[in-house]
């Protein structure tokens, strides 16, 4: 496009001038418009005045001219007019006798040799005086035959001229001449100069007889007093000029030499001093000496043209600012009215663009051709546009519905491959568990019932000795010992998920305090241990050996990636995660080899290690997720290789108040009681422990091996306050003998006794309120745990009675 | 009307004259009662012809200042023949001492002098009678005779006597135009011109003589001639008579 173009040359060629340039580029269309339409006019204007003025001076000119001319014609007729009246005169004059026969006389006497005749010449003298006195200043002459003068009279000199030859003199020499007839009337005018005055003449000749013999010389002076009357009827500047001299003039004598000086012809312009001249020339003939002499008629210009031009100057500026602003201003409205229509539709095509809109059509009807064909190539253009977008949009949709129904299978075949998977690891960590599990199950079930053996009758016999026994020593590092082995089955259980999730408000600070001297232990004396901690009373709800096994299983993760020793940091923090809500974080911290990015995402999966094999199980960190996920926790890992790897386990603030564990306390009192209590145990020890314990507390206790046994012994008027049962027995489990014990009998109370629970009894959800007792326990457990039972169970009979 | 008239009167004074002028001559030693035959024989004549070299039609038409066509435009016509106006003198020669004095007249007539050159002997003495309706005044101001007749009606007649040989220029005071021209002169030996130019001198004593041809614009032409008694002299002029404004040149 031009404007473009233009617009990208314009930097280079006019840089100077360039941001005015630009920036009236910039500005409305309008306003340009209007702008440029005053400057128009008003250039328009100036044009015209200027070429009026000077038309008006040319006319002006023309007009002088002409009217000079028409003076000039004018003059000139009076002119002839009036030396026709001289030669009128004259011959008149000539026509006197006593002139005549004067002259003849004179001459045939003189040619006849004899003496002069002085009377004669008197005669004739004062025949010319007594006609030329009332000449007011004129010439009266006789010549005879040769144009000398014979007599004459001026008011200036009683004898002018006197024998003076003036045959020279055209007039006379016309009027000797008899072939001239009176055809030529202007050949018997000349100019005379007699003494420094000059006249108009007019010659007669004096014929007598048909012979020539002088002619009469009659002229009016030619002077001041021809400039005032001819003044007087031309109304012009008059100098009369003989030669390049003046004889009278209306002008400062200055430049009436100057006028006088100028040959030029008629219509001449001439310049004298700040005033011009249109100029007319009138002849009156030449003189006896050859000296021309004129009058001119001299038109002021300059007044006559000033006073035209100011008026035209006043009209001009008056019409000329009227013109601009006009102009200006019909520019504007022309302008406006032009970009109204352009206007809406730029405004039209800046919403439309605006709202991404291309369905509406704009439709100007009553603007100019040009805007309603732009308008019509606009919705074209955007219908055209509209087609390709619905069509896009059409394809879009197709493809987007392609695209869902892919993206669908897409997840429903990542699903079922994760479920796939899923399953396939869980069928594998199963069997690889179950094998384990079975081992240390059994293991760390024999080990909880001789543990609680041991713990219990040295609890026992440590109540019988006495404080001061000094044997109690001894016995309370047996307790201790048997609390600890106690520790280790249940880490084993944890290890093999063989455990029943039993979530409490914990407090996370106590449980790594807890396991301090065992992590010590686990990661050997060439990584330093720290422990940090950011935030106090961190309580979450989980299971407590859950916890601890995710702890050690990240600690043990810590110590293989440091090898060649290092820092296991582990701290207790607080932050909020995305939904805001307040999370107690675990962050467990090596500097370590770190995790290589391309095996970051897989570190959770089942049986995935980068340890040696056999070293390690690959199923350290899956359990770790899984147990967090069970507590409804995250797990995330950050890691750099070289440098350390940190995971961080967040788990929900628990709302809950904790729960502070009474501990176990040889020397207080156990609760007592007076109910009966049914007890069931497949483990002679248990329940020989148990019987004592709870007899020597008060209770009735009615002891059974087997599930069968106790539906045998119980008889329907037995008053049965307890049902206290091992859960895992032959023949019949804790819950079974439960289910059929309330078939037969009034509901007791119940508290089941476990050293581990089986995949079995797992899915088997215990009752919120079954009360469980984990073994090995002490005496003090027991008696704790029957009474709280028993009383909890009072109060909402006391309750229900109340209610 | 008159010319026919005139001219035949006119030439019969002409003859009469040169019989005078003869008998003039002859008699100064002879008696009056001397025949004529014997006065006749002492005296010679001297004839001729005389030739207008130039014509008249030079002469300038009226002044007229608005040219317009008119009867002013044209040269005049003139009432006699330019021959007439020529005459031929001689000069000085011996006067007789009787010599009768015939009276000669100058009309005017249409406005204008009849005849218009005049030539007498002195002592002559001119009618001048006025035969226009309208008045004249015949005057003359040149030195052999001046005089002003004043103004006389159709009718009336005035005489002047023109006792001085010269040239008189005769004027009307009313018409400007009207000029004649009386010349005086010493003998009675001279002659005007017949139309055809014929000139005859008689009675002129015998002796050597200047003849003068004269024509009022042109100077004297002279001739000398010789007079036998009883003989006759031929003697012929050429008088170029030059166009008007150039008389004297």
């Amino acid at each position: 496009m031009q404007p473009a173009d233009e617009d990208g040359r314009a930097p280079r060629t006019a840089a100077p001038s360039g941001g005015a340039l630009r920036s009236f580029r910039r500005t409305p269309l309008s306003f340009r418009l209007a702008i440029f339409s005053a400057a128009l006019a008003a250039l328009v204007t100036c044009a015209t005045f200027v070429a009026l003025s000077m038309q008006v001076r040319t006319s002006t000119r023309t007009l002088f001219a002409d009217e000079l001319a028409r003076n000039n014609r004018t003059l000139v007729n009076l002119q002839r007019t009036s030396r026709r009246q001289l030669v009128l005169t004259a011959a008149l004059l000539a026509e006197s006798p006593t002139l005549r026969s004067a002259i003849a006389t004179y001459r045939v006497e003189q040619q006849a040799g004899a003496e002069q005749r002085a009377d004669l010449t008197v005669t004739v003298q004062d025949e010319l005086e007594k006609v030329g006195r009332d000449l007011n200043g004129g010439v009266l002459l006789a010549t005879d035959e040769h144009g000398r003068v014979f007599a004459g009279y001026t008011s200036a000199s009683p004898h002018p001229m006197a024998g003076e030859d003036l045959s020279a003199l055209p007039a006379i020499r016309n009027a000797l001449d008899p072939a001239i007839n009176m055809k030529e009337n202007d050949a018997y005018l000349s100019g005379l100069e007699v003494g420094g005055h000059y006249f108009s003449v007019g010659a007669a000749p004096l014929i007598l007889d048909g012979y020539t013999i002088g002619t009469i010389v009659f002229g009016t002076p030619v002077d001041s007093s021809l400039v005032a009357s001819l003044r007087t009827d031309f109304a012009t500047q008059v100098v009369i000029a003989a030669g390049t001299h003046v004889v009278g003039s209306t002008l400062p004598a200055v430049h009436a030499l100057e006028a006088a000086r100028d040959s030029g012809g008629a219509g001449r312009l001439l310049s004298l001093g700040n005033d011009e001249y249109v100029a007319g020339v009138v002849h009156l003939g030449r003189t006896q000496l050859g000296t021309d002499l004129r009058v001119l008629l001299l038109q002021p210009l300059t007044p006559a043209v000033a006073a035209l031009t100011s008026a035209l100057r006043r009209d001009f500026i008056v019409y000329g600012v009227l013109a601009v602003v006009f102009a200006g201003l019909g520019a504007a409205l022309l302008s406006r009215s032009l970009l109204r229509p352009l206007r809406g539709f730029i405004y039209f095509m800046h919403e439309g663009a605006n709202r991404d809109d291309v369905h509406h059509e704009f439709n100007v009807d009553d603007a100019s051709l040009e805007i309603r064909a732009l308008n019509l190539s606009f919705n074209r253009l955007m219908a055209s546009v509209r087609g390709k977008r619905e069509e896009l949009e059409r394809r879009g949709t197709e493809l987007a519905a392609a695209n869902e129904v892919l993206t669908d299978e897409i997840k429903e075949r990542q699903r079922v491959e994760r479920a796939l998977r899923e399953s396939e690891a869980q069928l594998r960590q199963s069997q690889k568990l179950e094998a384990i599990g079975t081992l240390a199950g059994g293991i760390a079930h024999d080990f909880n019932n001789m543990l609680t053996v041991i713990s219990g009758f040295t609890q026992m016999a440590l109540m019988r000795l006495g404080k001061e026994h000094e044997a109690v020593h001894d016995l309370k590092q047996v307790s201790e010992a048997a609390h600890s082995a106690a520790g280790l089955t249940h880490q084993l259980l944890a290890f093999s998920r063989k455990q029943v999730m039993q979530p409490r408000v914990l407090d996370l600070e106590q449980v790594v305090d807890g396991m301090e001297s065992m992590l010590h232990r686990l990661i050997g004396s060439h990584i330093a241990l720290e422990v940090v901690h950011s935030m106090d009373a961190a309580r979450i709800k989980a299971d407590p050996g859950q916890l601890e096994q995710v702890l050690l299983n990240l600690a043990v993760n810590a110590r293989d990636a440091m090898p060649e020793g290092g820092t296991l940091t582990i701290e207790i923090g607080f932050r909020r995660n995305r939904t805001g809500a307040q999370n107690a974080t675990l962050s467990v911290r090596d500097t370590g080899v770190g995790i290589p990015p391309a095996v970051r995402d897989r570190i959770f999966e089942p049986f995935f290690t980068t340890k040696e094999v056999g070293k390690g199980t690959g199923l350290g960190l899956s359990t770790v997720y899984g147990i967090v996920a069970q507590s409804g926790g995250t797990i995330e890992v950050e890691s750099t290789v070289g440098v350390g790897t940190t995971f961080t386990v967040a788990f929900p603030i628990a709302t809950e108040y904790l729960v502070t564990d009474v501990n176990d306390d040889a020397d207080a009192a156990l609760p007592r009681g007076t109910e009966t209590i049914l007890l069931v145990d497949d483990e002679d020890a248990v329940l020989e422990f148990a019987r004592r314990t709870l007899e020597e507390c008060g209770y009735t206790v009615v002891k059974a091996h087997s599930g069968v046994e106790a539906l045998t012994i119980v008889r329907a008027d037995d008053r049965i306050d307890v049902l206290l049962t091992d859960i895992i027995m032959p023949q019949l489990t804790g819950p079974q003998l439960v289910e059929r014990y309330l078939a037969k009998f009034a509901e007791p109370c119940i508290i089941y006794m476990t050293g581990y629970m089986d995949d079995e009894t797992m899915r088997v959800e215990l009752d919120e309120d079954v009360v469980l007792l984990r073994k090995p326990f002490s005496a003090a457990d027991l008696a704790r745990t029957v009474r709280t039972t028993l009383d909890a169970r009072a109060a909402l009979a006391s309750a229900v009675d109340a209610g | 009307m008159i010319r026919p008239h005139e001219a035949p009167r006119r030439r019969g004074r002409t003859v009469r004259l040169t019989l005078i002028c003869a008998v003039l001559a002859v008699t100064p030693l002879a008696m009056a009662a001397r025949p004529a035959s014997a006065r006749r024989a002492a005296t010679g004549r001297i004839e001729g012809q005389v030739l207008l070299s130039s014509t008249l039609t030079a002469r300038r038409p009226r002044f007229r200042i608005y040219a317009e066509p008119g009867p002013g435009a044209r040269p005049p016509v003139p009432i006699v023949d330019e021959m007439r106006n020529v005459v031929l003198y001689v000069q000085h020669a011996s006067v007789p001492e009787t010599v009768t004095q015939p009276r000669f007249s100058v009309a005017q007539n249409d406005e204008q002098f009849l005849p218009h050159v005049l030539p007498v002997y002195r002592g002559t003495t001119v009618d001048f009678p006025n035969a226009d309706d309208v008045f004249h005044n015949v005057f003359s101001l040149s030195s052999a005779k001046s005089f002003d007749l004043g103004r006389y009606p159709k009718g009336a007649s005035k005489s002047v006597t023109f006792d001085r040989s010269g040239t008189v220029q005769l004027f009307c005071h009313i018409h400007s135009d009207m000029t004649a021209v009386v010349l005086v002169l010493d003998n009675p030996y001279f002659a005007v011109p017949t139309d055809g130019g014929h000139y005859m001198i008689e009675n002129v004593p015998p002796g050597e003589y200047t003849v003068v041809g004269w024509h009022e614009r042109v100077k004297a032409i002279t001739q000398t001639v010789r007079v036998v008694a009883g003989e006759t002299v031929k003697l012929d002029f050429n008088i170029p008579i030059p166009p008007a404004g150039d008389a004297t040149r």
